[in-house]
Order: C-alpha cells, then structure tokens, then sequence
C-alpha cells in the first residue's frame, strides 16, 4: 500500500520480443489519477508495443514483469477484457467496420445489451448511441447513418465514442490526431481534458512534439524499446525530446531552405477543368522540377487531385494531360508513362503486407526486369536491395514481410518502389502521415534531392508547416474548388493559408 | 465376303472344339478356378433396389466359387471408363456394367480386350446398330441381360389408360440413357394407340426436391392431369415424394400413379388406393443373370458358345399390395431372388452342361413373385 | 478493406502460412503411408500406379492453372461444366471431321474461360456467383445439344495413350510453372490477391489480370474435355460432374489459401492434385464404398478449410 496506491496504473519491467527483436525491454511506467502521460519515440521503438499489450492486443513475453490496475493485478486476456477493466485505445489507423451503421460500429461486439430473445432492438442500441456521440459533443453525427458515408474524421470521431462509451479509466490515444483535422483536434483535446478532470489517465502518443509538449503533463522517451527518460513538464523542450528519441543530435535541416526561382514553364501534368463528384472545376499544373504543395480541410478534395491526376478516378468533365497533349488514362497508363503515386493509405493502397519488401519493390517493374518473358530474379533482388539501401530500410534482408516493419519504413519501402521504377513525377498523397520525426527528415530530404534531379513532385499534405516547408507553389482548395495559389518567393505563412482553406 | 463367312465358320468351329475339348479337363475337378469379377456399382446410393441389386450379382458370383470386386461410380461415362481402367489394373478376370450410353462400349470392348478381361452388361441393350455389330464380334463381350423397355412402356401406358388416365405427366431417366431413350419411344406407340395425352416429360431428376418441384409444377400446369407415370428414375424415394406432394395438393388417390420399376414402398400405396400400377422385379433378375452369363463365360463355359449371350427378362406387373408386401421382403431383403446355391444348382453350366439359351428362356420364364416366395419364404412351410 | 492489423495477429498468421504449408506435404505422406500400409503395398504398386496417374491427371492439369484463380483469390465453379461442354461441342463436331476435335475443345475451353473472366473481371460479378451461374447455363446447353449422349469414332482412343497423357500434363505443367513463377503475369496475379488496390496503384492493369487468369484455367478445361472425350468416346451430359468439387478440394488440400496473395504457392496444385488421387485410389483399393469416401472426403475439406482459414478478411475493431 502506501506508494502504490497513489497510481492508478503501474507497469513493471514489460518485455516483448518478436524472434531476436526486442521491441519492449523491461520497460516501467506509473500512472497517477487525472495524469496525461505523452509516449514519444520512433517508429519501432516499442510505444504501439507497449499499449497494445495494455489494450490486451498481445501479450508482453511470459515471466517478465506485471501490470497492476487500480492495486489489482491487471492481466487482460483480449480487447474486450481489458475494455471491461476499464482501458479503451483509439488507434491511428481506422479501426470502424464498414457496410454496418455508426451505431452499429459504436457498440460492435456489444449488442448483446441491446438484444432479447437474440433479437436486436436497433431503435435502443440507436437511442443510445446517439447518447454516446452527445457524451462527446458529436451531435452532428447520425448514429442510423451507414459508416462508409461518413468522412474518415467523422469515422474516427465515431471510434472516440465507442472508446470513452464504456467510461474507461485508462484511455491509450495512438496517434489519432493524424486522422484529424483542426475541428477534430479541438474535439479531442477538449474530451481528454474532460477525462483527466474526471479523474482517468491518458496514454497519448503522437509524433508531433509540439502537440504532446502542449496537452502532456509528463512525457516518457522510448529509443530501441528502451526507456530513455521520464520529463516533467517544466523539462519539456522539443530539441532535447527529439534527441533523446533519435539518440543524436538532428540537424537544423528540417525542411528545405532555397528558394528556387527558376521553375521551367514546362508543364509535365495538369488537369484542366477537372469535375468529379469531389471537385469542381479544378485546374492546376505541375512543371517539371517543381514541387507542388497541394493543401486544405481532410474533405476539401484534395486527395481526389491525386487520385484523379494518376487515373483512378476519372473525371466527369475535363481532362487530365502529360505533357500537354496525352490523355492519362488509368493508372497503368501512369505508371508506364512515369507516374508513380503514394496514397494516404498506406497500409491498404500502396503495399501489399503480407509480402516480402522484395516483392514490393520490384511490383512496378516488373516489365523492366523480365529477359525473353521471364522476370530476372536476380535482376529484382538487386533492385529492391539497391533502393531499400538507399532508403535505409531497416530490416534484416530484403525478405521480410512487410507487415513486420515499422510505419515509417514502410513507407520508405513504398517509396523505394517508385524511385527503383525511375518515376519523373512523383504524386505523394500525405507521405508522412503517422512517421516518425527521423523518417520525415529522410522522405525531405529525399523529396528535395528528387527536384534537384528535375523531377516534378505533387504534394498532398494535410499538414501546412510540411506544405510551407517543401513547396515551390502551393495550391489551398476549399469544397472541390481552388481558392487560392502561393509561390514560394513570396513568402509563406499559416495564416495565409488558413485564410483559402476556410 | 465369302471369305470372311469362311473365316467365321471356320472361326467358331474352332471355338466350339476347344470348348468340347475343354469339358472333360473342367470335369474331372469339382470346381471351376477361382476367379475375379469386377463391377462398378454406385455404393454412395442407398435406395433398398440399388443395394439388392448388389446383393444379386454378388449371389451369381459367389455361386461358382468367384469374388467380387466392387468399386464405386456415379455410372457416368467417363467414371465408368476410369473405373474399368481401374478393375482391369486390379487383375480382374471379368467386369460386369451398367452401360451409360452406347458410344461408350467400344472403348470399354477395347480396353478389356487388350487386357484379356471378359466383359457383360446389365440392364442395357446396344441401340446402336453399327456399335452392337461390332460389341457382338468382340470375342470378350460375354453378353448380357436386358428388358423390352419399349414394349413395357408402351403396355404400361395402356394399363394405365384402361385405369381412365386421358392426360398423363410423365418423368424419365435421362436422355441418351438407352433404357430411358427406349421407354420414351414406347411411351410415344402406346400413347397413341390407347389415345392418352402426353402433357410433358422430365428427365434427370436426382433429388427428391427436385421431384417435388416437378410434381408440384405439373399440378399447376396442367389440371387436367390425371395421371403420373414414371418411366425410371435415379431419385431415392421417388413414389412417396410423389404421393406426398399429391396428397399436399389434395390430388391423391385422383391422379393414377404407375412406373416402371419396383421400388419399397409401393405396397402401402396400392392398399391406400394412391398408386396403381408398376412395372418392374427385373431390377433384381437383371443384374443377376447378367452377372450369371459372365460367370460362365469366365470360367470357361458360356451358355451361348459362338458369340455373346442376349437374354431377355420379362417385365412383372404389379397391382396389388399384397404381392407388393411380398416384394419388398423377398426382392429387397438381404437375400438374392436366386440363392448362390440355387443358381449353382440351375445357371452354372460348369456343373449342368445342358444349360442352353432355351434352357435359360424357359427357366426365366418361370420367375415370378410367388415363384420367389414359394422357393425362399414358402421353404419353412414346406419343410 | 478496412481491416486493422497488429504484429500479433501478423505473426500469428505467417506461423499458419508456414503450418498450411507443410499442412500438404504432410497430408501426402500420411495418405501415401497410411494407404500403402492398409492395402498391403498395393497402393504404390506397378498396377495401381497407372490408376493414380489417371486419377490425377484431369484433376492435376485443371489444377496447374486453378492456381492463378486461386491467387487473385478468387473461385471457378463452373470447371466442370467447361469440360462438359467442351468436349460436348468436340463429340458434335467429330461428325464433320476427326481433325477438329482437339482444336474446337481447346478452343471452346478458352472462350468459355474468356466469358467468365469477362463477368468478373469487366462486369464485376462476383467470382463465386458468375462461374456458378456460367456452370448452370452450361449444363443446360450440354443437355440441349447432346440430347444425352454422343459418340466419337473409337481410332481417337489412340489419343488415351499414357505417354501422351504425361507428355500433355509435362507440357502444361512447365508452361503453368513458367508464367506462374518466372512471368511477370503469376507476380500481378499474386499482387491482384493480396492486394487488389496496391496492384492497381503499381500499374498492374487488374481487369485483364483476372480475365487472363480466366482464360487460363478456361484452356486447361478445353484440353481436359479432350482427353475425358478421348478416353471414354463418349462426350455426355454428365461429363465432368462434380469435377469443379475435385479440382477445389486438391488446391485447397495443396495449401492454397482462399484469401489468394503470395501464398499461394504453385506446387500445391501439383501436391494437392496427388493427394486427391492416391486418397481416392487407396480408398478404392480397400473397397471402401461411396458414402463413407464422401464422408472422409467432406471431413478432410472441413479439416483443411480451418486450417488454411484466413482471418484477415474480417474485420475487427481494437
């Protein structure tokens, strides 16, 4: 008693390995009532690990140290027990089941409350529902609506109603804020700060410092599933956190820093006029050796630019050129004329998981690989380990399944496939979304060495510092529409874009 | 032309002397080789006929000291085929068929030939005519028992139209199933000569879903309708799927039932007064004659000595549920409709060299339901 | 798609992958003994040799090319059907001349291969439902045409020859390992299973990806048709019954995954195909009878659909 009983939840010397990897080793952290603990660390240092098993995902490795929960023991044998023992988690990826209602989703697995006889009372389970979305000042929400109509922000706010509906007094925030928008944002920091008030513990991780710095009371550093410090708030300071995550001091080249004035009038891709059922009338075009920032709200229609400019979707009016005159057509007419794309997606669009960073890498070129109709594997392998080197792509060999790598080298894989394919224009629709601080420097880095190649890069990005930062010309669209265009020369700032953006 | 009859002649003299010279080598012993006969047989069904016939080709077999080898088919073509293939590689020394259609027996002739493998038929005439030419050539073709399907169809229609049946909803077999082909042909004469309307035939029903849907439809097709015949099916329980979807109809005992082939649960119907009429018991004759001119043919005896032995097998008829009682004890009981004993005693020509084709007719033409009663049942009574 | 991952379940998954494939060789060893031993050597015997390769070569040449269907992660129901009509069009045409047997088999396979991927891939029916509703139609024109039965002239028989048999499943077996493995047409089918929109987002045109595949397994059809034909003479309405059923159950037995993707691997056809037919000659040997083989055969089904069952395809939430 005594000291113990303080917290509200302690863990003590957590390990977790996956063959020779230790992901978690012997790692400790306390929790006290009305707490919200900050996780930082790379990609791959052990913090999804960690809350995972406290989420009863997976199990830390038998005979290393307990958990203990309000005084008690705490050892959940899955998701639903540890919800039952109060831990909820909202995670970075969409976690909502589609072709079911929200509140369907809100209460899935749960119905048994709502049903009699194994018959399901849905006018109760939707009464309900829309007291949860409420609960969370998420009114506008329709809980009879079908999820898939809902925006991927309205899905995750869905997901922080099933999480805080159970009154949880552990609640693991995964990176959740990169799915969200400045509204989304408010919402959440306004819930977490209700929960703390009430007396719960907050668990949040993020890669953005100056978010965790803002809303954490204290803040635990992971490197290599190592725990390398433990910061109280009047410690906080974002360059000490980033080395200490990194192990080494980063440089101040973050984003790009030239100005370059001197973008050809060469248009190499441009959608004239372009209407879909998310855009009206756009046109923008992109030079060749420019970067293009492409920016606004998660609905604005933004990604569609992407989309449409590589062909999967196609447009109901107007036209999508290369280099002025050839229609693009679909995107393996893109991908054989030069055009390669990384989707927001990540994990469901750009890669296959179960499948080696081999077979990933070589996808696109496979045409260029085959002798006499057979693909050389020879060929492939020195492909994948030539660009996942130059990526530095952390994995023992070239064989490993890509559903075992971090985020942010599973981008760098995606990437990987397009420069080993040799793309001249690149389409990144939120490349850096959930990836870590060293793996953002690497894809900048990368972006500028791609224009200094003369190559033409359309950036998505649902993050203006990233816009501002790497730009040559941004474009800010607003309801399918653009509303407004800023060249680099002439100075960019935030609240200028804010201003085209609502 | 000539020189082929000569050939023929001089072929079959030559046949019939090495038989002669062979009788008194098979005399001296008490009994003929072991022996192996193989057949494929649809051991997935469980309808009581599919399982008596079985039971009587392996009494045939068993009779002159054989084995049977049995391997499961569906009875397609090509299944058969593979399994001829098969019982041939097993090294047996006949195999016993079902024909699924005529343009298979060439191959079947071919591939028995080059392994020396005596084979017969069952239930089945070759329609053919250049086919049955040819077959009937085969020197491995030991022949084999069949019915006049088409007299039988043609005699049942007309039984049933004396019944007062004017317009008739039929169900067959398949088509390109000999028997089923035959039927129909027979079917089309006798509808014509007693003035009966055929409303509509359906084939290949397998299931008794498939059945009751059928039934169901003639009803609200055609309210006319005041009779069902079955031609043959490979549906289990066909006639009480029928009475059953009658009786939901309120049309039982109005439609007049008859089919061809027996089946085990006519007795209650005929008492009932919801069937009618049957054609049938050679499902259990058949198959055991056919297996009988194999067995002699095998071990060295055949009934006919030059060429294949054609036998043809009377149709019973069957209006009575007490005769239906009977069958269904007697036929489909686990006993033969000829015992292994009985058969060695009377088929084998191995131990009566008198057995000829006139022998044969006349023996067949004494089978009956109460022959069969007075020789299995009636033994207690009598003893 | 929406599922969620986690390295747990990941991990969980690959360990399965690694199970279902040792799953098959297992499989085949364990009938291959099991067998041997009940039917006192004859299993394996010179004589029944013959017997298995018979048994395996239809089942084993629709296989090979199953396995592209198979890693889109898709179904064809309707293999049965395309080898009865084949060879049905082949019997009627054997009437004009014996030359044009082969040709119009093969020939109606690949068409008939062409209109399924068509349905799926161009009219985006379903794969389960499009071939099912291709097998139905099928049938029915097998039964309208050949009005039951049809004989071709018995000299084709010289064409049921086992060096040719084993020659035409050499042939085919190199030519389905060649595209599977070494063409870059097996990687897009694999890529379009594992995952659909990553493979159309790396350039891989998905509709002629599965209208290919279609084909495939379509031509493998036509040659089956052909050589069923051959053997029995016969082309009939119930040619290659269930045969949709034997074909499934030895990829599936081979370790092929439902959900398709990269581990779908090509030798489980060949394996799979193997087991299927010593399982039905071993049980034949020993004169099991045919209700108690459907039984052991739906049993294995069961066994090898749970453990090959992929999770991944239903969604959970954390």
């Amino acid at each position: 008693m005594g000291e113990d009983s303080k917290y509200l939840f302690r863990a003590n010397n957590i390990s977790k390995t996956f063959g020779a990897v230790h992901a978690l080793e012997s790692f400790s952290i306390s929790l006290l009532p009305g707490e919200i603990r900050g996780l930082v660390g790379e990609n791959g240092s052990g913090k999804s690990t960690f809350s995972s098993i406290v989420a009863g995902i997976q199990k830390a490795d038998p005979g290393s140290g307990k958990m203990h929960l309000d005084g008690k023991e705490y050892d959940p044998a899955g998701t639903t027990d540890a919800m039952e023992h109060g831990v909820s988690m909202v995670v970075q990826e969409q976690g909502t089941v589609s072709k079911i209602s929200v509140a369907a989703n809100i209460f899935f697995g749960k119905e048994k409350q709502f049903s009699r006889m194994g018959i399901l009372n849905v006018r109760k389970m939707i009464n309900e529902a829309e007291k949860a979305l409420h609960n969370i000042d998420a009114d506008w929400i329709q809980p009879d609506k079908m999820i898939d109509d809902l925006s991927f922000e309205d899905r995750k706010i869905v997901e922080l109603a099933r999480a805080l509906y159970s009154n949880p007094k552990i609640w693991i925030i995964d990176e959740t804020t990169t799915a969200l928008t400045v509204n989304g944002r408010q919402l959440l920091y306004r819930l977490m700060q209700r929960f703390k008030e009430n007396g719960g513990s907050i668990l949040f991780i993020s890669h953005d410092i100056d978010e965790i710095m803002d809303k954490c009371d204290t803040i635990t550093v992971l490197r290599d599933g190592i725990l390398t410090a433990d910061l109280k708030k009047e410690e906080f300071e974002a360059d000490k956190i980033r080395s200490l995550m990194i192990g080494r001091k980063i440089s101040e080249h973050y984003y790009r820093e030239d100005i370059d004035k001197n973008i050809s009038n060469e248009v190499v891709l441009e959608m004239n006029n372009v209407s879909t059922e998310h855009l009206s009338g756009v046109t923008i075009q992109l030079h060749k050796g420019e970067i293009l920032g492409i920016g606004g709200l998660s609905d604005c229609g933004m990604h569609e630019v992407g989309r449409v400019m590589f062909g999967l979707d196609h447009p109901e009016t107007g036209h999508v050129l290369k280099n002025g005159k050839e229609e693009v057509k679909s995107p393996k007419w893109a991908v054989d004329h030069s055009i390669g794309y990384v989707s927001k997606n990540r994990d469901q669009e750009s890669m296959m998981l179960i499948c080696s960073i081999n077979d990933n890498i070589g996808l696109p070129s496979l045409k260029e690989l085959s002798v006499k109709g057979a693909v050389s594997n020879k060929k492939q392998r020195e492909l994948s380990e030539k660009w996942s080197k130059k990526m530095e792509v952390k994995a023992d060999s070239i064989k490993v399944f890509c559903n075992t790598l971090s985020g942010g080298n599973k981008q760098k894989v995606v990437l990987a496939k397009w420069l080993g394919k040799g793309s001249d224009i690149l389409i990144l629709d939120c490349p850096t979304r959930g990836i870590d601080v060293g793996t953002k420097a690497a894809i900048y880095q990368l972006i500028e060495d791609l224009k200094k190649e003369g190559r033409s890069i359309l950036l998505i990005s649902e993050e203006l510092q990233e816009l501002i930062g790497m730009s040559d010309r941004i474009i800010l669209l607003k309801d399918g529409a653009v509303t407004g265009e800023f060249r680099r020369e002439d100075g960019l700032s935030e609240e200028k874009l804010i201003q085209k953006m609502i | 032309m000539k020189l082929k009859k000569l050939a023929a002649c001089a072929l079959s003299l030559s046949l019939s002397l090495s038989a002669l010279s062979a009788v008194p080598v098979f005399a001296a012993e008490s009994d003929p080789e072991p022996f192996t006969i193989g057949f494929p047989w649809d051991t997935a069904n469980t309808d009581p006929t599919w399982i008596s016939i079985y039971n009587n080709v392996e009494a045939a077999v068993e009779s002159a000291g054989g084995e049977l080898v049995s391997v499961n088919t569906d009875n397609t073509a090509d299944d058969l085929i593979n399994k001829v293939s098969e019982l041939i590689s097993r090294g047996v020394d006949g195999i016993l068929l079902m024909p699924a259609a005529d343009s298979m027996l060439p191959s079947v002739d071919a591939m028995c030939a080059d392994a020396g493998v005596y084979w017969g038929t069952m239930f089945r005439t070759i329609s053919d005519e250049s086919i049955r030419d040819a077959i009937y050539e085969s020197e491995w073709f030991a022949g084999g028992c069949h019915e006049d399907d088409e007299a039988c169809a043609a005699n049942i229609v007309k039984s049933m139209s004396e019944m007062g049946v004017t317009d008739l909803g039929v169900i067959n077999i398949a088509k390109g199933d000999t028997s089923s082909d035959l039927r129909d042909k027979g079917l089309a004469e006798g509808a014509e000569e007693a003035g009966v309307n055929v409303l509509n035939t359906t084939y290949d029903i397998s299931v008794t879903t498939d059945m009751t849907k059928t039934i169901e439809s003639y009803i609200a097709a055609y309210p006319e309708m005041n009779g069902i015949l079955v031609l043959g099916t490979y549906c289990e329980a066909a006639i009480p799927t029928i009475e059953k979807a009658l009786a939901d109809h309120d049309k039982a005992g109005e439609v007049k039932v008859g089919r061809i082939d027996f089946e085990s649960d006519l007795g209650t119907y005929l008492s009932e007064g919801t069937f009618h009429v049957s054609y049938g018991g050679q499902q259990q004759i058949d198959p055991l004659i056919s297996a009988v001119i194999l067995v002699n043919k095998v071990i060295g005896t055949p009934i006919v000595e030059d060429g294949p032995t054609i036998i043809e097998t009377p149709y019973l008829e069957l209006t009575d549920a007490t005769e239906a009682e009977q069958f269904n004890e007697y036929f489909l009981g686990d006993e033969a409709v000829y015992t292994a004993d009985e058969i060695k005693d009377t088929m084998i020509k191995f131990y009566n060299p008198d057995i000829d084709m006139d022998y044969m007719n006349e023996l067949i033409s004494t089978f009956s339901i109460a022959d069969v009663v007075s020789r299995h049942g009636g033994g207690e009574s009598a003893e | 798609m929406n599922e969620t991952q986690t390295a747990g379940t990941v991990r969980l998954r690959n360990g399965r992958e690694l199970l279902v494939s040792n799953f098959s060789f297992a499989g085949l060893a364990v009938i291959l003994i099991l067998f041997e031993i009940l039917t006192g050597g004859r299993l394996l015997g010179q004589r029944n040799i013959m017997n298995i390769f018979n048994n395996f070569f239809s089942i084993g040449m629709c296989a090979l090319m199953y396995s592209f269907v198979m890693a889109l992660g898709e179904l064809d129901l309707s293999v049965g059907a395309i080898v009865g009509f084949s060879s049905a069009m082949a019997a009627f045409v054997s009437q004009v001349s014996i030359y044009l047997i082969l040709p119009v088999a093969v020939i109606t396979g690949l068409i008939l291969g062409l209109g399924n991927g068509v349905f799926t891939a161009y009219l985006g029916v379903e794969s389960f439902i499009g071939t099912l509703a291709m097998s139905f139609v099928l049938r029915g024109l097998t039964t309208y045409f050949l009005n039951g039965a049809m004989g071709i002239p018995i000299e084709m028989r010289i064409f049921d020859e086992n060096w040719i048999k084993i020659t035409a499943l050499i042939l085919m077996a190199v030519l389905a390992w060649f595209i599977y493995n070494r063409n870059k047409f097996g990687r897009y089918c694999r890529a379009v299973g594992a995952s659909h929109a990553a493979a159309e987002q790396s350039g891989i045109d998905v509709r002629k990806t599965r209208l290919f595949a279609f084909t495939l397994v379509g031509l493998a059809c036509g040659f089956v048709g052909f050589f069923t034909l051959v053997r029995a003479c016969t082309a009939s309405s119930s040619t290659g019954d269930a045969f949709e059923f034997d074909v499934l159950l030895a990829v599936l037995f081979g370790g092929m995954p439902l959900s398709g993707g990269w581990g779908v691997k090509f030798r489980a056809a060949l394996i799979g195909a193997l087991a299927m037919a010593a399982l039905k000659s071993g049980m034949s040997l020993m004169g099991i009878d045919g209700l108690t083989q459907q039984v052991v055969q739906g049993i294995i089904l069961i066994c090898v659909v749970v453990i090959s069952f992929d999770r991944k395809n239903v969604g959970v939430i954390k």
